[in-house]
């Protein structure tokens, strides 16, 4: 066993404490109950671990079950889910955007050398900005922001597979192969979060969730559930903005 | 009314897009920043990270000259007022003056940063091994990069020269008793997003435990000679070592490429071209123990890389503890916490900024993110939430 020091070690713990923790609260803003969350981190960690082969030879393909399949799952899940057929193609559309713009950011305008003109955030973060802000754009939805966000990523990857096809390269493509610490779960992640903060801070100035010309089901969605009125009638009006779209 | 509060919100959005659209011309254009920053006023809000500079073309690059007019510095990025520079020397520079016609930034001493080795050092391993499982992780970023008296290119994809600078430093590395992974993984273009591609290789790397994870680069700096060295006699190239200032364990990495730097300029000086704080990531997010490191430029030979990067190799293994083969006993190295600490509570401040303006922001009040905080422990305690809410429906 390696020995790192003592504050190195508690800063890996406290680190990744904070962000499975953070994860699991951004998970629970989303159509998913606490433990659901929590069985999705589960799955997220335990899957980091494993690798899917779906492509030999040359250009090696693999999928990581917790970098790729999991949140790709979800996605799916959440779309499934979606309330109306516009959320879905607000969802689509938002992805095929964010997978376009993200593309474009880090492959023509950065080349990723450190102390270049456009290299203003690292593109870990660029990816969850764009995924975040494109779809809260397009549906206003946390959801469609994870989806857009998780999607737009993984077609980063799809796109290095075309590449290395393209250009004859022996080459090796991990889709999701970082596993709970892939760019696409960091960027649903934070896409979450931004879409919450816009949201929620955008909701409160116009003071609650906006209710003129909107589908019936999906007022009815912006009702906090029944299990938490039950519980604490006072905080209903809190709660749907929460717990909603 | 509620016409009249979404306007309101339309028009903010729109003043808060104009207003970071004049902030990014400013800060993103040196001629506007400098003669605004020549009346007194700097403002860097896009850039609380840290300074970023933009390359310049044509060959052109900026001289550093101190108070009297000394040469101390070159680089081919864009020079902003108020930037610093660390140099071989340990001397900390801030820029006061930039005259964009000659190219030349007026540096002001700032001091000497700190870090002298200390002779303690010695008899501990600054990285701690045990039991001939120490291990350090290689892998290249960008695996076109090339250099071009060699290559004949400065970028081959998939087959660069760098390849055989990282196998160099591997190889180095595992005869001086230093068990070595490193991946060939190819993650090609040449690109920001590149960084995604090898995210997946550093954690593939970071799985197996090692004590460092180096990623390999050369730097893009036209003239051959700002890295040109002599190594035992031998032209070899100098090793820039490159902390991204935008991930949580910034200080911690600061803190190790600071010792590697102090033990080079004590065992062989001028091997270190110096650190440069870069703007981004670049992975090091992943580990409190990672690096970048720009072997020599493009227009180096190889050769002259590999030898830089050979005597490298054999310093860390030095501070690993392993040179010749003797195994010192593992033991915390007790200059790594000051880093650590700093991360750390760098981590739980922002936890606690962050956590309170989001729970102030869904509550609306202070008051009510108390009642949610104390709330907490009820939330796991066994309701299916919206699922079960919806079922009834």
């Amino acid at each position: 066993m390696n020995r790192l020091p003592l504050g190195l070690i508690i800063l890996l713990v406290v680190s990744i404490l904070v962000y499975f923790g953070v994860a699991q609260r951004l998970l629970d803003r989303m159509r998913l109950s606490d433990k659901g969350a929590l069985v999705i981190i589960g799955a997220l960690i335990a899957g980091s671990f494993i690798d899917i082969p779906i492509s030999r030879g040359n250009i090696q393909v693999a999928v990581n079950v917790g970098g790729a399949l999991v949140p790709v799952g979800l996605a799916v899940y959440l779309l499934v889910k979606a309330g109306t057929s516009k959320e879905w193609m607000r969802a689509l559309g938002a992805t095929i955007i964010t997978g376009l713009v993200i593309y474009l950011a880090g492959s023509v305008l950065m080349k990723g050398d450190p102390g270049e003109r456009y290299n203003l955030i690292d593109p870990l973060y660029v990816y969850p900005l764009v995924g975040g802000i494109v779809a809260y754009l397009a549906g206003r939805s946390r959801r469609s922001a994870f989806i857009a966000a998780t999607l737009g990523v993984l077609s980063l990857d799809v796109v290095h597979w075309l590449w290395l096809v393209n250009n004859k390269i022996p080459g090796n493509v991990y889709i999701g192969g970082a596993g709970a610490f892939d760019s696409i779960v960091i960027a649903g992640l934070i896409a979450v979060l931004l879409a919450e903060v816009i949201g929620e801070t955008r909701e409160r100035l116009q003071g609650g969730p906006s209710s003129v010309n909107r589908d019936p089901d999906v007022l009815q969605n912006l009702q906090a559930p029944e299990s938490v009125r039950h519980e604490d009638d006072a905080s209903t009006t809190k709660e749907a903005g929460g717990r909603g779209k | 009314m509620k016409n009249k509060s979404r306007l309101g919100v339309l028009c903010g959005c729109i003043l808060l897009m104009l207003a970071g659209g004049i902030l990014y011309y400013y800060e993103n254009n040196p001629r506007v920043y400098n003669t605004v920053a020549e009346a007194g006023i700097e403002l860097n809000f896009l850039d609380a990270l840290g300074k970023w500079e933009g390359e310049l073309n044509d060959r052109k690059y900026y001289r550093f000259v101190d108070e009297t007019g000394n040469m101390i510095d070159q680089t081919n990025h864009e020079v902003f007022i108020g930037d610093e520079v660390i140099l071989e020397n340990n001397n900390r520079y801030k820029v006061i003056r930039v005259d964009s016609e000659q190219y030349t930034a007026v540096c002001q001493l700032v001091g000497q940063e700190n870090m002298a080795w200390q002779e303690d050092w010695g008899q501990i391993p600054v990285l701690s091994v045990a039991e001939n499982k120490d291990k350090v992780a290689v892998y290249m970023t960008h695996t076109d990069e090339s250099y071009v008296p060699s290559d004949g290119t400065e970028s081959k994809p998939g087959n660069g020269g760098i390849l055989q600078v990282g196998k160099k430093l591997a190889d180095t590395l595992e005869n001086r008793g230093i068990n070595t992974d490193i991946s060939w993984n190819k993650h090609d273009p040449h690109d920001a997003n590149a960084y995604h591609r090898s995210r997946k290789t550093a954690v593939q790397l970071l799985k197996k435990n090692p004590s460092a994870l180096i990623d390999v680069h050369r730097d893009g700096v036209p003239d051959p000679n700002f890295y040109k060295t002599k190594v035992n006699g031998k032209p070899g190239t100098k090793v820039r070592l490159v902390v991204g200032r935008q991930n949580p364990h910034m200080s911690a990495n600061l803190e190790f490429a600071k010792k590697i730097k102090s033990y080079f300029d004590e065992q062989s000086p001028g091997l270190i071209k110096g650190i440069f704080m870069a703007k981004g990531n670049y992975n090091q997010d992943l580990s409190p123990r990672s690096i970048l490191i720009e072997v020599g430029t493009h227009t180096n030979s190889r050769k002259e890389a590999e030898t830089g990067v050979a005597f490298f190799a054999a310093g860390i293994s030095s501070l690993m503890g392993a040179a010749d083969g003797a195994k010192a006993p593992a033991v915390s190295a007790p200059a790594g916490k000051t880093g650590a600490r700093s991360s750390l509570l760098w981590l739980l401040v922002a936890l606690v900024i962050g956590g309170g303006a989001f729970l102030f922001i869904t509550t609306g009040s202070w008051k009510g993110s108390i009642e949610k905080l104390s709330g907490l422990g009820k939330e796991f305690s066994g309701n299916l939430g919206p699922l079960k809410g919806r079922k009834k429906k």
